[in-house]
């Protein structure tokens, strides 16, 4: 048995200049482009409205030492400030940069303070992380309201602000930090933020 | 007034205008239930920071615990629901509610739906009745040629296809 | 060596897909029927190899072969046997080749099962199918190898995340692919019917319970993902609107839009050119599911890791999009039917909102989930949407939804005269009223929970006073008895009585969502044998037990619970460690009764031997899921049903034009 002859179709002239043939197509096209955009984008990257806004202070002290520290009071030297936990991962391979970068600005150049505050720990872990993944500058707990993170809008750890010497937050870093990132701020005096 | 009643009035007066403006402006103190309820339906719309989909009420992430814990705190305060929701806002960025506001751009969404719904509706039935006023303007109905014996068969076999679907 | 075979398999079915997609053209073009065979021969031999492949994969799950890189990432030694059968849909490139397998399932069937009828447009809808198997062959060969080989070969596995160790949890994956690769064919026998210019309504027929199926499918696997959400991950509701969520159920509800107005089309050849485009939206948003579950564009709980497939996925959804509706636009003029909804008030009209609706709710999660990505697109801002934007918009369409299903089983075809559709209202709304006045006095407060028991009662009653009367007609008319006619009035229709018994459990369903309107949440600190009390239960810690099950260990709080004074029930909220995990898992303890579930989860185990539980009453849960066993017997009943047209004109021509 043969299968029949097909029906005939409709002018091609009619439909390709319909309207709605054209909408339909564009919304496809728009459907592709939004998602190629979103390839594009981290979706767990969230830029922070604090950035361009004065740095909130407040006082810690420290934790493997003996110094009161208030951030306000450091203003006129550029601020680092990395959030950790004893229990976060990715904190670990940033520990020898940051490590590295209290070493070159802080003790050798004295031109950067590097912080560093621990979130939702407790003393001896941290102290412990620090002293297994050598860290030895300023560090700090949050107290257990978490204020600090709070006034930082903090939604995960690692994260780090570089502050200017005015006390405005320059830039933020969400995930470790990298010695490029660093340098571009404490060296090269970068002012603009990209923060996808 | 002698000098020396004025520099005693002045500090009274001062006082008592203070506990006046400050018993004005002091409402009843919240029961608990009351602090506990608003802490729920502020935090309904937080999202927890750490979670996918799960609100700050919902979630026992150590952040959202923090964030309750601060809410429930400024609510104590005193502060309106609204400044509570823009201190987060401020920090985390308009991503920390969990639907944009109905204002500019998120208002576009909130719309979007219903808008699109009476549209597609209206221009559904505005094509029924320009069709079925076109059909109306047919003279003769096919009805008319029939005969009675027909015509109730015509009536049974529609009862017929009303039953079956 | 044996997983090197299983790859040959894939390439094999590669080979024979390739061979389906363009030899049926052959045929055709040629007045060739042998070759046409052939496509159909080599589609089922594509079964074979991609159940060979299957099986071998299979097996290295079973003998824990973690050589193939794939095994060591979802399965262990210690994982139980059931386990880690359901790890092959466990993660990415395993599920793939699930959804392969189950599409050459079905196109086998397919090709066998219609071998003689539709021989007008079989050839292509060969051709279509294996148009999809060619891409995800090449998926499978190319990135997202499941028998992928690893050296050197690790002692034990990372293990299957204990979260899915669920029953529920196994049967969703595959339930939803049952689902979302049904559909499939339906769009196939659409697109063969555009390409062949054969617009009759013969693909709606032929594929109606291939959609029904589809549709059965894709409803109870969401129904599984929402009752483990509720049962593991201890926050108390079952439907997050996660992107991937949102991914399932877009295409339901277009595929239940479908299966509504496909109705119109075989009774009144109404709505050809909207069903074409129901079933391409259809598949097209089982395509878009799968792509923002692999893609990594959006954040979502079920995200596999963003991987290289997802171009690829996006590249094929849109050439697919593209051709079908170029397909479509070249028929459309001659699918334009002439009949139309004569009045406003007519059962036609109740259909067309019904679409209206559906696809109302439909654009609403779209623009819900795909929104954060245009704001970031057009403002650079990154911004959440939630429950709030979803539970706001859907739930009044959804209860529209709910009113119109009774005054559509009320209103008439063609013309219902407003005093007839009055008269029979009154009995219909008078029970809402009493459903909701009746809920207020048992102490239910919230007015949108009252509108929905309302509502609820009144389309319950118009449901079953239609059946009651077709089953008293039917008894006086053939003089039987009612349970013999209540036998005899489904049997000789079991579309409609199916699909009645289907919607009553939609309408047991939004019950059971209303109970959501007045749950209560409480959080209390229990110390041992001290009664605390909560929502008319009392609560008793008896001590903590701890437990190694399987592969976890196990602590368990046990708490009695009692009402007015007598035990009615022990439960034991727990947290289950797993040695792969760091953070336990929360095993929540519910006690079920019809009105509510008493929703107990063990928050942490304190010093001085207390434990902090958060307590949840959440109302009318078991009448939720009592909708699926109406729902298992309403799409029995219905798939059964073999359309009479079909039959009929067996003996007829074929060759009809719209």
């Amino acid at each position: 048995m043969t299968p029949p002859p097909s029906q005939a179709a409709a002018p091609a002239s009619s439909w390709l200049r319909s309207w709605k043939f054209w909408s339909v197509m564009g919304g496809i096209a728009a459907l592709v482009a939004l998602f190629t955009f979103g390839f594009t984008t981290d979706p767990k990257k969230v830029p922070s409205p604090l950035v361009g806004l004065p740095a909130s202070s407040f006082q810690v002290r420290q934790l493997n030492g003996t110094e009161q520290l208030s951030l306000a009071g450091l203003r006129g030297k550029p601020v680092l400030l990395n959030f950790w936990a004893s229990w976060c991962v990715a904190c670990r391979e940033e520990a020898a940069i940051l490590q590295q970068a209290h070493l070159t600005y802080e003790k050798e150049r004295g031109v950067l303070r590097v912080i560093g505050i621990a979130i939702q720990d407790k003393p001896e872990p941290a102290l412990a992380f620090a002293r297994k993944y050598g860290k030895t500058y300023f560090l700090a707990l949050d107290n257990e309201q978490g204020d600090i993170g709070l006034a930082y809008g903090l939604y995960g750890v690692p994260e780090t602000f570089f502050i200017n010497a005015q006390g405005i937050i320059v830039c933020k870093k969400i995930g470790p930090v990298t010695p490029e990132w660093i340098r571009d701020y404490a060296e090269r005096g970068k002012t603009t933020c990209d923060q996808s | 007034m002698t000098p020396a009643k004025f520099i005693v009035a002045l500090p009274a007066l001062l006082l008592t205008a203070l506990l006046f403006l400050s018993a004005a402006r002091a409402a009843p103190p919240m029961t608990n239930e009351e602090v506990e309820r608003r802490v729920l339906a502020i935090t309904d719309d937080l999202r927890c920071p750490t979670c996918q989909g799960l609100s700050v009420k919902d979630s026992e992430a150590g952040f959202s615990q923090q964030i309750r814990d601060k809410v429930r705190l400024m609510v104590i305060e005193g502060q309106s629901d609204e400044d509570i929701k823009a201190y987060f806002v401020a920090r985390y960025g308009e991503w920390i509610l969990r639907a944009p506001k109905k204002e500019g751009f998120g208002l576009v969404l909130w719309l979007l739906p219903g808008l699109a719904i009476v549209a597609a509706g209206g221009a559904i039935f505005w094509r029924m009745h320009r069709r079925a006023k076109a059909q109306a303007a047919v003279p003769a109905s096919p009805l008319a040629g029939l005969t009675p014996a027909q015509r109730e068969r015509l009536e049974r076999d529609l009862r017929r296809f009303q039953e079956e679907d | 060596m044996i997983n090197d075979i299983g790859y040959v398999f894939l390439v094999a079915a590669m080979a024979v897909s390739l061979y389906g997609v363009f030899v049926p053209h052959l045929g055709v073009v040629r007045n060739n029927w042998n070759l046409v065979r052939s496509a159909q021969f080599a589609t089922i031999l594509n079964l074979a190899f991609v159940a060979a492949a299957s099986a071998v994969l299979w097996r290295a799950f079973v003998v824990s072969d973690f050589s193939v890189r794939f095994v060591w990432e979802t399965s262990s030694r210690d994982l139980p046997l059931a386990y880690k059968l359901a790890a092959f849909w466990g993660g990415m490139d395993g599920s793939l080749l699930f959804w392969e397998l189950v599409l050459a399932g079905f196109s086998a069937a397919v090709a066998y099962g219609y071998q003689r009828s539709n021989r007008e447009i079989i050839p292509y809808v060969i051709a279509v199918l294996n148009v999809v198997h060619v891409f995800l062959l090449f998926l499978l060969l190319t990135w997202s190898n499941p028998l992928a080989i690893q050296s050197p070969v690790p002692l034990d596995g990372r293990g299957l995340n204990p979260l899915l160790q669920h029953p529920a949890m196994a049967a969703h994956p595959p339930l939803l692919y049952l689902g979302y690769v049904g559909f499939s064919i339906p769009f196939a026998f659409a697109m063969a019917s555009l390409i062949r210019g054969k617009l009759d309504n013969d693909w709606v027929t032929t594929t109606r319970r291939w959609t029904l199926f589809s549709w059965y499918a894709l409803t109870v696997g969401q129904m599984l993902g929402g009752q483990w959400a509720y049962e593991e991950l201890g926050w108390g509701g079952y439907w997050g609107w996660d992107p991937v969520e949102n991914a399932a159920l877009m295409p339901w509800l277009t595929g239940t839009a479908f299966l509504h107005s496909v109705i119109l089309q075989e009774k009144l050849n109404m709505m050809k050119v909207w069903n074409m485009t129901l079933i391409i939206l259809t598949f097209g948003l089982s395509v878009l599911g799968t792509f923002i579950v692999r893609s990594g564009v959006l954040n979502s709980v079920h995200a596999f890791a963003q991987s290289e497939i997802g171009p690829a996925f996006l590249i094929f959804l849109g050439l697919m999009l593209t051709g079908a509706f170029l397909l479509l636009f070249r028929r459309m003029a001659l699918l334009e039917s002439r009949h139309t909804a004569e009045t406003l008030a007519s059962k036609e009209t109740t259909f067309l909102l019904n679409n209206l609706l559906f696809v109302g709710i439909a654009f609403t999660v779209f623009l819900g989930t795909v929104f954060p990505l245009v704001a970031e697109a057009l403002r650079g801002t990154k911004l959440s949407i939630q429950a709030p934007f979803f539970n706001t918009i859907t739930a009044p369409l959804g209860i529209a939804l709910l009113a119109l299903l009774g005054v559509c089983t009320l209103i008439a075809w063609r013309h219902s005269s407003l005093p007839h559709l009055a008269r029979n209202f009154r009995v219909p709304a008078a029970a809402g009223a009493v459903a909701a006045a009746g809920s207020a006095l048992l102490g239910v407060r919230s007015g949108a929970a009252l509108t929905v028991f309302g509502i609820a009662g009144f389309t319950a009653t118009v449901l079953l006073l239609d059946f009651a009367r077709a089953v008293r007609v039917r008894a006086r008319q053939e003089e039987i008895s009612l349970p013999a006619a209540l036998v005899s009035t489904v049997t000789r229709n079991p579309q409609r009585y199916g699909g009645l018994v289907i919607h009553l459990g939609m309408v047991a369903l939004f019950i059971g969502l209303a109970g959501n309107y007045f749950k209560q949440e409480h959080s209390f600190t229990l110390s041992r044998n001290q009664p605390v009390s909560v929502g008319g239960y009392q609560l008793v810690y008896k001590g903590m037990k701890v437990e190694q099950v399987a592969n976890a260990t196990l602590h368990g709080a046990e708490i009695e619970v009692y009402r007015n004074n007598r035990l009615v029930d022990t439960i034991k909220p727990a947290r289950s460690f797993y040695p792969t995990q760091p953070d336990p898992l929360n095993e929540v303890a519910i006690h079920r009764t019809l009105a509510e579930d008493l929703y107990v989860v063990l928050a942490s185990e304190n010093a001085g031997d207390t434990v902090t539980v958060k307590v949840n009453i959440n109302p009318l849960v078991m009448v939720a899921w009592l909708a699926f066993p109406l729902f298992t017997l309403g799409a029995g009943i219905a798939i059964w049903y073999r359309p009479r047209r079909l039959t009929e004109t067996a003996l007829d021509s074929r060759w009809s034009y719209a």
